[in-house]
């Protein structure tokens, strides 16, 4: 019961100088009384189903009022003359009187019968009208039960619900919070639920709970948080994964890239598992695996890996995006100046200032500040000045909230936030942050520099057209008393206050944050599942004491992510195995666990958590598009491992690289590749990315757009995705080189496929498997022999078809692809003979496999 | 990957276009129709949006303004604290370079340009009350194609398919046939947004393969493939059984098998040469300045034909700034005999009652344009705040005109609504309630109109 458990809370809160509690000497006890009353209620029991009108009237004045006022009040009880149907919910008399029907809302005699009640059951009349805003069963239940017992609206009076005098003290638990305040006072006043708060809760000094743990088990801290709540759901845990499968897992997370084949030959060899309980068995294991992750962290390739995970949350992109699409010649700088940072293991309290304030407070130069203007964003002769700053201002503002706080600041731009403690005055105030910043632009070019601030007023409903009260620069408000100290640099300018304010210990959100995005990383999915929103809409976390003891951790470890990865993944939550099966066999295999009920633990575990949120295994996960890209050319012995740079042209489906693309009032050159082959051949993070070309492979394997900040990937499984892997030219040329790499090493069919076997997967084929593969490229030489094929040259030009403005016809533009013409070309298939061809369609195949294209 | 709850609840149900991702999971859980019921009874099934991209002009098209006419050359003051560039300059009034006439017995208006919609005037309903936001292209077809003018919102296909589920398991429930080169801001303008992937919009390409890679390369046969497919079976049948909790591997094998069904059935469909010649007659198909859009209106025909939920077809070009006799003169002329046989079509097969068509562009324009050293310029301006469209089909009130704009085709003036309203009205003639459709997403439950609309009740029938 969610009282119950607010009561709690409270009883914590009270202590805590973050939060303005209302506290009622008398609220505890009403609370337990009214817990209970729900409690009973909630069972649905017809025999505890009565209310007395006490407990009627407490439970009109901790969730009906609030209830009406959020879910009625809008039509039902905002002003006299504002009442749709004539239908007064602000007093009991009205609702006794009823709407325009003129039939009371409220049927004592037969109060299942009542009109309101009928409404909310959307029974003939459907209230709330949206769906979104339906009751739940339980809030239908107390109006019931609040009918039946004679409806007192609370004190018995005729408390009005639109009226103050509904701010009594809480008797719920539920709380106010202090805030610069909304632009109603209901908002200002405005309870909420504890939980919903534990976001701005200063960190909680948590212990380790070791007694999850057997004594001849490793004592690693973040199994002992994870084990406990596996314990309290009696669930068991996968046992771990075999050395390989955990190598291959530990370097796609920290690189990206498939690992060595000398790395995996070294795993095969330690048969022993990792965390059997013999200490001995495994003790070198232990020190491999741990040389092995210092060895990934070390590599310049863990910095790209890393930085992509940071890209998706910042949007980057090389273009400008809507109508002109200007390309950004500098973007890349922002880009390397990520990459170095994360090999680097930056501070990431330092990482934050830099971005935010770097010139203001000395740290670092325009390069780091790009983060600034990460977003789209273009002025052209359409537009109207004031309206594209705002929009910067607009961006700005949301992006630092998102990025670094995990607030949605956004939702608070056009009115006080519907579900979060920030007013709209704090967006406006944040946003004050950078009226003092200019934003210039030349040619795609952008710098950052100080101007005299101009004035900012908060925009009701977002529009520039009706600017109201001026707000000054600041924080936000309900965390406001970490910011004291940030004060002392407001000489130096805003952004170094708000940099300051981020990147401090006591700001309880940016720790949670970060740690909570470098959970995600490796287990798919964070602590709280949603990175980008910590308030009340986003999710829980699943383990909050571990999460604010990580970020206690991390802060206490010199905000170094490279320690917190060493700290995840050297714990035996990582390095379990993915399968139920596992789960099982952990069972099974275990002395103890000998119980009758043994072989049902794995359904067990789907039944009770079935999306693994307590991880008792470890998640699978596709590798994402970057990964595939980068993989395949690393396998086919083609990758460029280039670091940093500008952006390079890569290829990209020949259609697309060659259909029209309108611009403002031009149709854009087609997309050329560069000519040089290791150019097109570096990792995807290099690739261009011009804000509306899109580039098929990515996409259909879920590289987000770089509009709106990505949280978390999508992983789906979609036709295209078949044919960009099964017939796109990229996969078909990296399989050709790999198999004519390997048909110049051996003309043996049987080595050839061991080969292939030990590229694609790191390992020899199976018995059953080199069968099938031989027969497989005996069938398609014989096939190959017989298809005769034809050289096919790329075009040295493409014609265009545009619309002319003036007339509407069509006109047909012609383009000379001057980077084809001296094209470094990739192998083709008509250069090679029917049996390299053959074995390209082994490589091609396993290049659609899931063992390949999954990291368990 | 294992299906998280919110998959579950909200990913699942909607069924998956392209993909036979849902009909597996239809067989292994729950017993789902790949149709889903609509949230009311409706009439229309299917929905054809005729897009015409650059923002066709109302004034010279379906809401004639005879004022304009005596205004013609007459200076023009543009009000309003915000002003663009392009509002800038001396601006004079332009008349219409086109001849109205009242067609249909239920005369309506319209330019007598339109040669042949004259013809199925009857079946039309004229919006004139609708209102963008934004006078930029590209924010403005965002606008209006995903009710979010920055984009990353699922577009109105992309929900419709979503709330009515899918006909045809082996097509796409909601496809695109893009003009010679995409409208501004691109592919954005039929993604998926929020929703599931299988539900974004799939460019049937009118030259080139019909969809990327849709074919192996030249130097593969089809048997090739076939074995190759074998051989990944074999493959993934032993890395199954190794891991039998990876639910998503089985899917995985299904789309290969799909993909290569596809590869023959698709080329079939947009195959328009088996078509009786009066009927590609009907469209203009064969006639040099009606070919290419008629086509289109042929496809979408077909497309909706083997059941999928929604097409949305493309002209391009109709942003004329300066010369409305030339440009919008040629641009009426490719698509008014397609459109009208596009219509007649569905009506002859009984399919005109089940099928929703609208016609619009992003906004409307202005009753005068910025002038040219000083004399009238024969174009318009963009203009958010007037624009004409209209419906037909399944549910529509036909042959009524709807709305009204003030004297100079300036402003819409009665039943004026924006263009949330209009999305509103679209869903409820498909059967579906913006409020109800919502999916959760960022923290809410969002829909198309992104807070909430009402229907246009003088629209439907």
């Amino acid at each position: 019961m969610t009282l119950n458990r607010s009561t709690t809370v409270q009883a914590r809160s009270a202590s805590k100088w973050d939060l303005t509690v209302f506290q009622n000497p008398l609220a505890c006890r009403w609370c337990l009384f009214v817990g209970l009353l729900l409690s009973a209620t909630a069972a649905s029991s017809a025999d505890s189903d009565e209310l007395n009108t006490r407990g009627a009237s407490q439970l009109f004045a901790t969730k009906l009022q609030p209830l009406f006022v959020q879910k009625c009040g809008g039509c039902h009880g905002a002003s006299a003359n504002e009442l749709k149907g004539e239908f007064d919910m602000r007093s009991r008399a009205a609702l006794l009187r009823g709407g325009e029907s003129g039939e009371p809302a409220i049927d004592f005699k037969n109060p299942d019968a009542s009109p309101l009640l009928l409404a909310v059951r959307w029974d003939g009349l459907e209230m709330p009208p949206k769906e979104n805003d339906r009751l739940s069963d339980e809030q239908i239940d107390w109006i019931r039960q609040w009918i039946a017992a004679g409806a007192p609206f609370s004190g018995g009076g005729n408390a009005r619900v639109a009226d103050d005098d509904w701010h009594e003290p809480d008797v719920d638990g539920a709380i106010r919070v202090k805030t610069s305040g909304g632009t109603t006072e209901q908002w200002t006043n405005r309870r909420y639920d504890p939980k919903d708060l534990w976001a701005y809760r200063p960190l909680a000094k948590v212990d380790v709970p070791w007694s999850a743990l057997r004594d001849d088990e490793p004592r690693h801290p973040i199994e002992a948080f994870i084990r406990q709540e596996l314990q309290k759901k009696k669930l068991r845990w996968a046992e771990p994964a075999d050395p390989r499968t955990l190598i291959r897992r530990a370097t796609y997370d920290l690189t990206g890239l498939p690992p060595e084949l000398t790395a995996l030959a070294a795993g095969s060899e330690n048969k022993s598992q990792p965390a059997t309980t013999e200490a001995s068995a495994f003790g070198s294991w232990v020190d491999e695996y741990a040389a092995l992750l210092d060895r990934l962290l070390d590599s310049p390739h863990y910095g790209e890996r890393m930085a992509q995970h940071w890209l998706d949350v910042v949007r980057y992109a090389d273009s400008n995006g809507f109508a002109r699409d200007e390309f950004r010649p500098s973007a890349h700088t922002y880009r390397t100046y990520v990459i170095q940072s994360f090999n680097e293991d930056k501070p990431f309290d330092r990482f934050i200032k830099e971005q935010i304030a770097g010139d203001q407070l000395g740290l670092a130069g325009q390069d780091a500040l790009a983060f600034l203007w990460m977003g789209p964003w273009e002025h052209t002769s359409m537009s109207v000045a004031a309206v594209t700053r705002q929009l910067w201002l607009d961006d700005v503002t949301n992006s630092v909230g998102v990025t670094f706080l995990g607030q949605q600041l956004r939702c608070a731009k056009c009115h006080d936030h519907k579900f979060d403690p920030i007013p709209t005055r704090d967006y406006y105030s944040v946003q004050a942050i950078f009226a003092d910043t200019k934003h210039n632009e030349k040619a795609g070019h952008f710098k950052i520099a100080s101007q005299k601030p101009q004035s900012i007023h908060i925009l009701p409903g977002g529009s520039l057209d009706n600017p109201g009260e001026q707000v000054a620069h600041g924080v936000l408000s309900l965390l406001e008393h970490t910011a004291g100290h940030a004060a002392a640099d407001v000489d130096k300018g805003r952004r170094a206050m708000l940099a300051n304010w981020i990147a401090d210990r006591r700001n309880p959100l940016t720790a949670r944050v970060i740690v909570n995005r470098v959970w995600q990383m490796h287990f798919g999915r964070g602590i709280v599942a949603t990175p980008n929103d910590f308030g009340k809409m986003g999710a829980d976390p699943t383990h909050p004491e571990l999460l604010d003891w990580l970020a206690v951790w991390f802060m206490d470890n010199g905000w170094s992510i490279k320690k917190l990865h060493k700290l995840i993944m050297t714990s035996p939550t990582y390095q379990r195995g993915n399968q139920y099966k596992h789960v099982a066999q952990a069972s099974e295999s275990s002395a103890r666990a000998i119980d009758p009920s043994t072989h049902s633990l794995a359904r067990r575990a789907r039944m009770v958590d079935p999306n693994n949120e307590l991880l008792s295994y470890f998640p699978s996960r596709r590798l994402s598009a970057e990964e595939i890209r980068d993989s395949v050319l690393a396998i086919s012995g083609e990758l460029n491992r280039t670091i940093g740079g500008p952006s390079v042209y890569v290829e990209i489906n020949w259609e697309v690289a060659f259909q029209p693309r309108r611009l403002m009032g031009k149709i854009a050159p087609p997309y050329q590749p560069s000519p040089n082959r290791a150019d097109r051949n570096r990792r995807s993070i290099y690739a261009v990315r011009i804000r509306n070309l899109g580039h098929p492979l990515m996409e259909v394997l879920n590289r987000p757009g770089s509009e709106m900040s990505c949280e978390r990937r999508d992983e789906t499984t979609v036709t295209p995705q078949v044919f960009t892997m099964l017939h796109g030219e990229f996969v078909h040329e990296r399989a050709l080189a790999l198999a004519d790499r390997i048909a110049k090493q051996s003309d043996d069919a049987d080595e050839q496929v061991r080969r292939v076997f030990r590229a694609v997967y790191g390992r020899s084929p199976r018995a059953r498997e080199a069968e099938l593969a031989a027969q497989h490229l005996n069938r398609l030489i014989t096939l190959h022999q017989e298809h005769e094929i034809k050289p096919k040259p790329l075009p040295t030009s493409v014609t265009v078809e545009n619309i002319i403005e003036r007339t509407g016809e069509p006109e047909y533009k012609k383009f000379n692809l001057k980077n084809l013409a001296n094209y470094e070309n990739d192998l083709q298939p008509w250069e090679v003979g029917p049996k390299t061809r053959a074995l390209a369609d082994l490589c091609l195949v396993l290049f659609n496999s899931s063992e390949f294209l999954y990291v368990y | 990957m294992e299906l998280n709850r919110r998959e579950a609840l909200y990913g699942l149900g909607a069924t998956l276009g392209t993909v036979a991702f849902n009909s597996i999971l239809r067989a292994e859980q729950a017993k789902e129709p790949p149709e889903k019921q609509p949230h009311h009874p409706a009439k229309a099934k299917h929905c054809i949006f005729l897009y015409m991209e650059g923002g066709p002009s109302h004034i010279d098209t379906f809401d004639p303004k005879p004022k304009l006419a005596e205004l013609d050359g007459g200076y023009f003051e543009r009000k309003g604290r915000l002003l663009s560039a392009m509002a800038s300059g001396k601006r004079r009034y332009v008349g219409s370079p086109f001849k109205f006439r009242q067609a249909g017995e239920s005369g309506l208006w319209m330019c007598n340009r339109f040669e042949h919609l004259a013809d199925v005037a009857d079946e039309m309903c004229v919006y004139r009350g609708g209102q963008a936001e934004s006078i930029n292209h590209p924010t403005a077809n965002l606008h209006m194609n995903t009710g979010n003018r920055f984009g990353g919102d699922p577009a109105v296909g992309a929900w419709v398919s979503y709330g009515l589920g899918t006909e045809n398991q082996d097509l796409p429930s909601f496809v695109v046939l893009p003009d010679a080169y995409y409208p501004q801001a691109g592919a954005a303008n039929w993604s998926n947004g929020f929703l599931p992937a299988q539900l974004q919009g799939t460019p049937l390409r009118s030259k080139g393969s019909p969809i990327l890679d849709l074919h192996p390369p030249q130097h593969m046969t089809r048997e090739m493939e076939r074995k190759n497919l074998d051989l990944l079976a074999e493959l993934e049948r032993g890395h199954r059984d190794r891991h039998p909790d990876h639910k998503v591997l089985a899917a995985r094998m299904h789309n290969y098998e799909l993909a290569f069904r596809m590869q023959t059935q698709v080329p079939d469909i947009i195959d328009l040469d088996n078509e009786p010649e009066h009927v590609r007659e009907l469209y203009g198909i064969g006639e040099p300045k009606t070919d290419a859009f008629g086509r289109r209106c042929m496809l979408a025909r077909r497309l909706v034909e083997k059941g999928v939920r929604f097409v949305q077809a493309y002209s391009v070009g109709w942003d004329s700034h300066d010369d409305l006799l030339n440009n919008h003169g040629n641009l009426i002329k490719s698509v008014d005999k397609p459109i009208a046989g596009l219509i007649k079509d569905l009506k002859q097969r009984d399919l005109l009652k089940e099928t929703l068509i609208i016609w619009c562009g992003e906004f409307g324009r202005s009753p005068d344009n910025q002038a040219h050293r000083g004399k009238k310029n024969g174009g318009r301006d963009h203009n958010a705040t007037a624009m004409s469209m209209w419906f037909a089909g399944g549910g529509v009130r036909a042959g009524q005109t709807i709305g009204a704009t003030d004297e100079t085709g300036l402003e819409a003036i009665d039943v004026v609504h924006p263009i949330k309203d209009i999305h509103c009205t679209i869903l409820h003639l498909l059967g579906l309630n913006d409020n109800k459709l919502t999916f959760f997403h960022g923290g809410r439950f969002k829909q198309l109109s992104q807070t909430g609309g009402e229907v246009i009740k003088e629209l439907v029938a």
